[in-house]
C-alpha cells in the first residue's frame, strides 16, 4: 500500500516533518496524541523521565528520520534512570548527527495496533485513511478511505468497512474501541487535510488502542510540500 | 446542448445511391430527427434533401449543436470555425487524439483543448458517438430503440451506450437522454450528471466512467444526485490490467481502487460490474418499492438448489433468516408436510405449480417484519414436465396480482434451467415477457437476483441516513 513514506520519495520537494513537529500539528487539532518531552542533554532526559513516570520510551527526533526503529534510535520499556543515561547515547550514535533532540515519552500499554492518515489524492485531494497499523498495514493492507470532509456516518462506516473490523470489538478481556474518539481522529484528520494546503500526507502508525478501548497517537509523520 | 434544436453536421457523405454505409447526417435523417438540420459539405448541394453549405459561416443562423466527423488533422479548423461563427457547442466524433497516447495525438489534443477552453466551446468528444435522445429522435449511430422513456446513461466507452441500449431494451427499459463523451475534452462526467440530476425526463441515471479529471466535483455532483434520484455506476480499474487498458481507450487516469470505494460509499452511488448487472440494478430501482432491510425470503422448489440459493443470498450482503415459529404454522395451512420444506427458503412444489395457492402464502411471508423482499424462484425444467402452462400460469398470477399481496414489499423473479429444447426457449420467452409486461423484475439467475437485491437494499439504507442527517 502507498503511505506518505512513498509519496515523499516520490515527490522531489516533498519535506517531512520530524516526530515532534507532526505530534504537534495534530495535537493542536484536537487527536490524542502521547505526552511527549523533547530534550538535548542526558540530564534533561532523566529528569523528563521521571516526570513522565516509568516505564518510558526514547525516540530519536530529526525530520530524516522517517524509519526509527530500522535505524536504531527507538528505545523501548526503560524502567531506571542509568537505562535512560543509556538510550541517550545509544540514539545519540546511532542517528550520526541527524538529531534535532531525543522524545521522552511513556511507554503505552495495548496490542492493538491502528492506523490513521491523510492523502492528498491527484483526482479527490484530501482523503482520509483508516485501518489495521502497524506490521500489518503492509501485510494485510487492510484499510479504507473516505473523501474528506468525513461526516460522523462515514467515520463509523470505515471502521465497519475494513476486513479486521473485529479488532474494534472487545477482544481476548480488552475493551471495545471508543468509536466517537476514532471518530473524532478521523474527522480531524480530513480537517488538517482541507485547512492546510501544504500538509500532502499524514501517517498516524501505529494508532494504539489501550486496554481500555481509548486511541492514542504514538508514533506521526507529516509530509510537507515546503 | 443536450436537446438541441438545430444540428450542423460537417462532413456529411454526399448522396451515394446504393451505398450500404449510413454515416452520422443519414443517421439523423432516418432516425427522423425533429430539429432543423443542416448537412455541410463544399462539395454538394442538397444532401438527402436537405440544402448543403459550404462551412459554418454560410448557415442562416447558429446551431445548438455541430457535429464534427472529420479526420483528427481538420478538427483543430473546424473548432476555430465554431469559434469564429458563434456554434458553441460540439460534439467531436472523430478519433485520433490524447487517447493514443502517441505524439501527434497528444500534441492535436492539446490544441483543441486550447481552441476549445480559449473559445468558450462545450465539447462532447472526441472518439465519442455523441448524443440519443428519443424524444427528440437524434440519434448518430444505428440500432438505436425508438421507445422515449426516464433513464439517463452518461459513459466514455460508445461499444457500453450500445450494449445498455440493446440489453436494457430487452428487459423493458426506456431512455431519456444517453451521451458517449468519450475523451471529455471540455464537458465531462460531473457536467453531465449535474445535468441529469436536474433533467426532469430522467428519473434513474446510469454511468460508465473509466476516470475523471476533477474528482471532487464527480464526487460532489453525485452526493447531490443521490438521495433523490439513484446513481448507478460502472467503474471499472480494481485491476492494473483494467487501468491500462482505460489510459489506452479514454486516456483516463483510473485512480486508486480503494478511494473510488470510499467514493461509491459515501456518494451513495450503486456500484455495478457489467452491463447487464446496470441494467437489473436500474430495473429494480425504478420498479420497485424501497425495501426496509436486507432480509429475504426466497420461494421456489428443489433442496439443494435452496441451498445454493441461500448461499448466493449470503454471499450477496443478503441475510436469510429462518421463518419463525408462527409464519411456519402460517405457511403449514396452506402447504403439505410430505414432499415439502417449510423454512427458509421455502421449498413447496405444489405452490409453484398452483397460483391459486400464491396469495395465502405471499401474505405470510411478506408480513414478517424480518422478511424484506420475496424472491419466486421458477425451476423451469421441473414446472414444464409438470405441466408446459404452469410456468405461463404461476407468470400471470405474479404479473397481475402478485403485489398486492406484498404488503408493499417488492417482489421479484428469476429461473433456472438446464435443458436444451427449443420448447424450454420458448417458455422462458413467454415467462419474461409476461413479468416484464407486469412490472415484475426477472432476473437472468439466482447471484444477479441476490446482487441487485443487496445493492437495492443498500441504498435504501443509504437514501433513509442520508434523509436522517
Amino acid at each position: 500500500m502507498e503511505t506518505g513514506a512513498d509519496l515523499a520519495s516520490r515527490g522531489g520537494e516533498m519535506r517531512s516533518l520530524s516526530e515532534f513537529e507532526s505530534r504537534n500539528i495534530l495535537e493542536s487539532y484536537g487527536i490524542p496524541v502521547v505526552a511527549t518531552t523533547l530534550v538535548t542533554t542526558q540530564q534533561e532526559a532523566v529528569e523528563a523521565a521521571a516526570d513522565t513516570g516509568y516505564p518510558v520510551v526514547l525516540k530519536g527526533c530529526g525530520a530524516g528520520l522517517t524509519h526509527k526503529s530500522e535505524l536504531g534510535v527507538v528505545k523501548l520499556n526503560l524502567t531506571t534512570g542509568a537505562e535512560v543515561a543509556s538510550a541517550f547515547t545509544g540514539i545519540e550514535a546511532a542517528a550520526a548527527g541527524e538529531l534535532d533532540g531525543i522524545l521522552v515519552q511513556p511507554q503505552i500499554r495495548g496490542t492493538r495496533e491502528l492506523v490513521a492518515g491523510m492523502v492528498r489524492d491527484p483526482q479527490f485531494g484530501p482523503c482520509v485513511m483508516f485501518g489495521l497499523g502497524g506490521v500489518y498495514t503492509e501485510v494485510l493492507d487492510d484499510v479504507s478511505f473516505r473523501i474528506a470532509p468525513l461526516q460522523e456516518r462515514d467515520a463509523l462506516a470505515m471502521m465497519d468497512g475494513i476486513r479486521g473490523s473485529a479488532i474494534l470489538g472487545p477482544v481476548r478481556g480488552t475493551a471495545p474501541a471508543d468509536r466517537s474518539a476514532l471518530t473524532g481522529i478521523l474527522v480531524a484528520l480530513g480537517r488538517i487535510g482541507l485547512e492546510k494546503d501544504h500538509i500532502e500526507a499524514i501517517d498516524v502508525n501505529p494508532l494504539l488502542l489501550q486496554e481500555n478501548g481509548t486511541p492514542v497517537a504514538v508514533d506521526a509523520a507529516i509530509w510537507t510540500t515546503r | 446542448m443536450l436537446k438541441p434544436e438545430s444540428i450542423a453536421v460537417v462532413g456529411a457523405s454526399r448522396d451515394k445511391p446504393g451505398a450500404s454505409w449510413v454515416d452520422m447526417f443519414g443517421q439523423l435523417v432516418e432516425f427522423g430527427y425533429r430539429g432543423r438540420l443542416y448537412p455541410i459539405n463544399p462539395k454538394a448541394d442538397v444532401i438527402r434533401g436537405h440544402k448543403a453549405y459550404a462551412g459554418l459561416a454560410d448557415l442562416p443562423e447558429p446551431v445548438d449543436l455541430v457535429i464534427i466527423g472529420l479526420s483528427a488533422r481538420i478538427v483543430p479548423w473546424i473548432l476555430r470555425d465554431c469559434v469564429a461563427t458563434g456554434n458553441r457547442n460540439v460534439h467531436i466524433f472523430s478519433a485520433g487524439f490524447g487517447e493514443t497516447g502517441e505524439e501527434q495525438g497528444n500534441a492535436l489534443h492539446d490544441e483543441i483543448t486550447q481552441i476549445a477552453v480559449e473559445g468558450g466551446l462545450r465539447v462532447i468528444g472526441p472518439n465519442s458517438m455523441g448524443i440519443f435522445s428519443p424524444r427528440l429522435r437524434l440519434v448518430t449511430w444505428a440500432g438505436a430503440p425508438e421507445a422515449v422513456g426516464s433513464v439517463g446513461i452518461l459513459t466514455q466507452s460508445g461499444g457500453f451506450a450500445d450494449a445498455i441500449l440493446g440489453y436494457g431494451s430487452q428487459i423493458g427499459l426506456s431512455f431519456s437522454t444517453v451521451v458517449n463523451y468519450g475523451t471529455g475534452l471540455t464537458v465531462d462526467a460531473s457536467d453531465l450528471v449535474e445535468y441529469l440530476s436536474d433533467d426532469p425526463e430522467t428519473d434513474t441515471i446510469g454511468v460508465y466512467l473509466e476516470g475523471v479529471p476533477d474528482g471532487r466535483r464527480l464526487f460532489e455532483a453525485v452526493a447531490r444526485t443521490t438521495p433523490d434520484k439513484p446513481v448507478v455506476m460502472v467503474k471499472p480499474g480494481a485491476s492494473r490490467a483494467a487501468r491500462r487498458t482505460a489510459a489506452s481507450h479514454t486516456g483516463s487516469l483510473a485512480g486508486d481502487n480503494r478511494i473510488w470505494q470510499g467514493f461509491f460509499a459515501q456518494s451513495g452511488a450503486i456500484r455495478v460490474d457489467s452491463v447487464q448487472d446496470m441494467a437489473h440494478t436500474i430495473d429494480a430501482l425504478r420498479r420497485l418499492p424501497r425495501p426496509g432491510g436486507h432480509g429475504v425470503a426466497i420461494l421456489g422448489t428443489g433442496g439443494g438448489s435452496s441451498v445454493l440459493a441461500a448461499d448466493a443470498c449470503s454471499r450477496a450482503g443478503l441475510d436469510v433468516p429462518p421463518l419463525s415459529a408462527e409464519a411456519r404454522a402460517g405457511l403449514r395451512e396452506t402447504i403439505p408436510a410430505a414432499g415439502n420444506i417449510i423454512t427458509n427458503p421455502v421449498d413447496a412444489h405444489d405452490v409453484m405449480t398452483d397460483p391459486a395457492q400464491m396469495p395465502p402464502v405471499m401474505e405470510v411471508l411478506s408480513s414478517q417484519d424480518y422478511l424484506d423482499m420475496v424472491v419466486v424462484y421458477f425451476h423451469i425444467d421441473w414446472m414444464y414436465d409438470v405441466a408446459p402452462d404452469r410456468i405461463a400460469a404461476l407468470a400471470t398470477f405474479l404479473a397481475e396480482s402478485g403485489s398486492a399481496y406484498m404488503n408493499g414489499k417488492p417482489l421479484v423473479a428469476t429461473w433456472r434451467s438446464y435443458r436444451s429444447g427449443p420448447e424450454y426457449r420458448q417458455v422462458i420467452q413467454e415467462m419474461r415477457e409476461i413479468l416484464v409486461d407486469g412490472g415484475i423484475p426477472m432476473f437472468p439467475d439466482i447471484d444477479s437476483t441476490a446482487r441487485t437485491l443487496a445493492r437495492l437494499a443498500d441504498y435504501s439504507g443509504f437514501v433513509a441516513s442520508a434523509r436522517a442527517t
